[in-house]
């Protein structure tokens, strides 16, 4: 198999009789994976297309910026929001997988929180779509339980000794959001003008909110 | 509390800060896994106890596990074992699928859409 491969890929590729370049094994598995369960009947290319296209262009950190957003401004909207994270949410219409038990964590001038999933990767998909790849990463996962203050220093955000730095693990069942705080000098902007100010990282625990320019 | 902007971290690539998905088999790889917990086959728990379970052994022998491809090798692991488990598929065919694949690919003339032969699954 090997020996055959390297005459077919040692060969020079001239256009007229070059082959498909041989995708890497992952691939390979998931293209048998995929024609497997198409034929069985248990996946349909149409709904592939649909998640990926959801994932990728709909769903995103947008959607939790104004959740965010919404807390700063309404107070009452805040207090149902801490109370139970799901139901508030989900009167922004956002919900579905993996956002079916939230809980919303609320930064203080006294305590910071960060999310963290130390098993894999569990995240809130509904309200900040997908994680980025940091977020999967091992030192990510293994560190930020082991050196919280450490870890948010290399992303920049340097925490005054005396505030408490709380890490939340989130879990399959269990999703956590970061309410940040709301940064000093806004007190003029609208519920959309905020949301413009909330990063993903502010809601995972590794950012803040931009500062006004 | 400050935030700097010219930071590098360590552990992460920071260009890649807004790309949900590196690379299309990724992409792929979600999207069926997602579909097939949805329509009942696996629930999302089961999913990832396996997963983690796999990330877990996958770091020994790795290290650093960079979040990407790495990461979704170990996806990729887990929903294997999982339909192995469950009696949807088994090792053979799998192999024989991949098989299937990596000849369609070396016998097709570039630039041509790669097929395979209908196999009974």
């Amino acid at each position: 198999m090997s020996e055959k491969k390297n005459i077919i890929h040692n060969h020079t590729h001239s256009d007229d009789h070059a082959h498909s370049q041989l995708p890497s094994d992952p691939e390979l598995r998931v293209k048998a994976l995929e024609t497997l369960l198409i034929n069985k009947g248990l996946i349909d290319s149409r709904t592939l297309d649909e998640l990926i296209d959801t994932y990728e262009n709909r769903i995103g950190p947008q959607n939790g910026a104004k959740v965010v957003a919404k807390a700063w401004v309404d107070k009452e909207y805040k207090k149902r929001l801490l109370n139970d994270a799901t139901s508030a949410i989900r009167e922004l219409s956002y919900e579905g997988r993996q956002g079916e038990n939230m809980v919303v964590v609320e930064n203080t001038p006294k305590v910071h929180n960060v999310v963290v999933c130390t098993l894999c990767s569990c995240y809130p998909w509904p309200v900040l779509g997908l994680p980025p790849t940091w977020y999967k990463s091992d030192e990510y996962r293994s560190r930020t339980v082991r050196e919280p203050r450490k870890v948010l220093s290399e992303f920049g955000l340097s925490l005054d000794p005396k505030v408490q730095i709380k890490v939340w693990d989130s879990t399959a069942e269990l999703r956590y959001l970061v309410l940040p705080m709301r940064p000093d000098g806004t007190e003029n902007m609208d519920e959309s003008e905020l949301a413009e100010l909330v990063t993903r990282n502010s809601m995972i625990g590794t950012g803040l909110p931009e500062a006004l320019k | 509390m400050t935030m700097k902007s010219d930071y590098s971290l360590p552990f992460t690539n920071t260009n890649e800060d807004q790309v949900v998905f590196e690379n299309p088999w990724h992409s792929q790889l979600f999207a069926i896994t997602v579909q097939l917990s949805e329509k009942g086959n696996f629930s999302w728990t089961e999913f990832v106890t396996v997963f983690g379970e796999d990330l877990k052994k996958e770091s020994l022998y790795t290290k650093n596990l960079d979040g990407s491809n790495d990461y979704f090798s170990c996806w990729l692991n887990a929903l294997e074992k999982i339909l192995i488990e469950k009696n949807i598929s088994n090792q053979n065919t799998l192999i024989l699928l991949k098989e299937d694949w990596t000849q369609a690919y070396l016998s097709t003339p570039h630039g041509k859409p790669v097929h395979i032969k209908n196999r009974n699954a």
